[in-house]
């Protein structure tokens, strides 16, 4: 269906996955009101199920060998920002450094508002998935997640847990809070995996 | 690009509200209703294929295929400057079943919404939902402009609702009419101690400063938010 009058602009370029837009603005999407962390006061838990494995906190975060990684961002709302800078520690650095070996092939990661969303074991393993304290080099605003905030680059934006907390690895593969609301379990954008069903 | 889960729609009603904003009612095909507080996404469609999609908040009544949306004119928008600029009745576009499950209403306690300029668009959905009810609500509207006051003549009027509007760029003296931004006394007659449902949606320093606000005064109800833009 053609509609009248509509020209567009083409989006001449295959960094744009389909369905998105580019975007310069860094758009602010949350469901809720956005929460005031002190980096002093920040810690990370990792969980099997219940079960506590490791604890680390700013201090320790910090001091590990940082990743600095330049993405494409896409959102399931429909824009694309190209280029963004974030810098962090990988998680596979991260794991090492505690010299933890990841128990299960699935996890959930939690903010400290009760944000949840389940990213698979070797997504969040990948070299590009980072624990990010930064971007373009200015501390992460809290709006946009800060002061820490997990960036999945390959997924849509809602994989990146703003407020980042927690990593609990689970038995098998459960949906968190956008998921429980209509969203795909995993959200690639190149395949248009915004919504399930 | 995916849009098997869009219906087929046509332009029945356009009108320019002021130079940002603009209402849009479309008949759809095939459409079943939507929960007051969901967006759908619009999809046009050029001669050569091209495809751009935006998501709107749906602003008008459940229950009835004609769907209307307000749209914001955003500087160099592919979208809002078609609709805009260029559409007519009849044009032709394909909109998205309702999406959302999040914002959306609640209508378990009592209600409040909060918003700025174009984010008064959900209310105007969940408002016509406790208007048929008669179900009692309470709304506050923070606009630059007298004339983005959208629906004000009807929401002064209706009984059931406790209508705050607000201008904050033009010097008028209209009774009922306040001319401060957001700050916690606006909320001072509200017994705190009920628990509410809030909604908050606007531009995103909006919606950050009124949430901050809000959920220091009313601890027990829950809070909502949505926010347009960066």
């Amino acid at each position: 269906m053609v509609t009248r009058g509509f020209f567009g602009k083409k989006e001449n370029n295959d960094r744009v996955p389909p369905g998105q837009y580019i975007e310069n603005r860094f758009p602010v999407l949350s469901a809720e009101p956005t929460p005031k962390i002190e980096l002093e006061n920040w810690n990370l838990t990792i969980f099997k199920n219940d079960e506590e494995l490791a604890k680390i906190d700013w201090k320790f975060l910090e001091n590990l060998e940082k990743s600095e990684i330049t993405k494409d961002i896409h959102c399931v709302t429909r824009w694309s920002k190209f280029d963004m800078k974030w810098a962090g520690v990988s998680v596979k650095k991260l794991f090492q450094e505690i010299d933890l070996a990841p128990p299960t092939d699935w996890t959930m990661t939690g903010s400290s508002t009760g944000y949840t969303t389940n990213v698979p074991t070797k997504d969040l393993f990948l070299e590009d998935t980072i624990i990010s304290y930064s971007y373009e080099d200015e501390p992460i605003s809290p709006e946009h997640g800060g002061p820490i905030r997990l960036i999945v680059p390959h997924l849509y934006f809602w994989k990146s847990a703003k407020w980042f907390d927690k990593i609990i690895f689970m038995d098998s593969d459960k949906g968190g809070f956008w998921e429980n609301y209509g969203y795909h379990m995993y959200g690639d954008p190149w395949k248009e995996q915004r919504y399930s069903g | 690009m995916n849009t098997n889960n869009f219906h087929k729609s046509k332009i029945i009603n356009k009108k320019i509200i002021n130079s940002e904003l603009c209402f849009i009612e479309f008949e759809v095909e095939n459409w079943n209703s939507h929960i007051p507080g969901q967006y759908s996404e619009i999809c046009l469609t050029a001669e050569n294929g091209y495809q751009a999609i935006r998501p709107y908040s749906i602003a008008s009544e459940p229950n009835s295929n004609i769907v209307g949306f307000l749209i914001e004119k955003i500087s160099n928008g592919e979208v809002s400057s078609f609709f805009f600029e260029h559409s007519m009745i009849g044009d032709e576009v394909l909109i998205s079943r309702p999406i959302g499950l999040r914002f959306i209403l609640k209508n378990e306690f009592a209600p409040i919404f909060i918003s700025s300029g174009s984010g008064i668009a959900p209310f105007l959905s969940m408002s016509k939902s406790l208007d048929l009810e008669k179900k009692k609500y309470k709304l506050f509207h923070w606009s630059k402009t007298f004339d983005g006051l959208v629906n004000y003549s009807n929401f002064s009027k209706e009984k059931n609702i406790e209508y705050h509007p607000f201008v904050t760029r033009e010097n008028l003296t209209k009774k009922g009419i306040g001319y401060e931004r957001i700050s916690s006394k606006d909320f001072n007659k509200i017994d705190e101690s009920i628990k509410h449902e809030i909604y908050i949606c606007g531009s995103d320093s909006f919606v950050e400063n009124s949430s901050d606000i809000v959920k220091k005064i009313f601890l027990k109800s829950d809070i909502y938010t949505e926010r347009f833009g960066s």
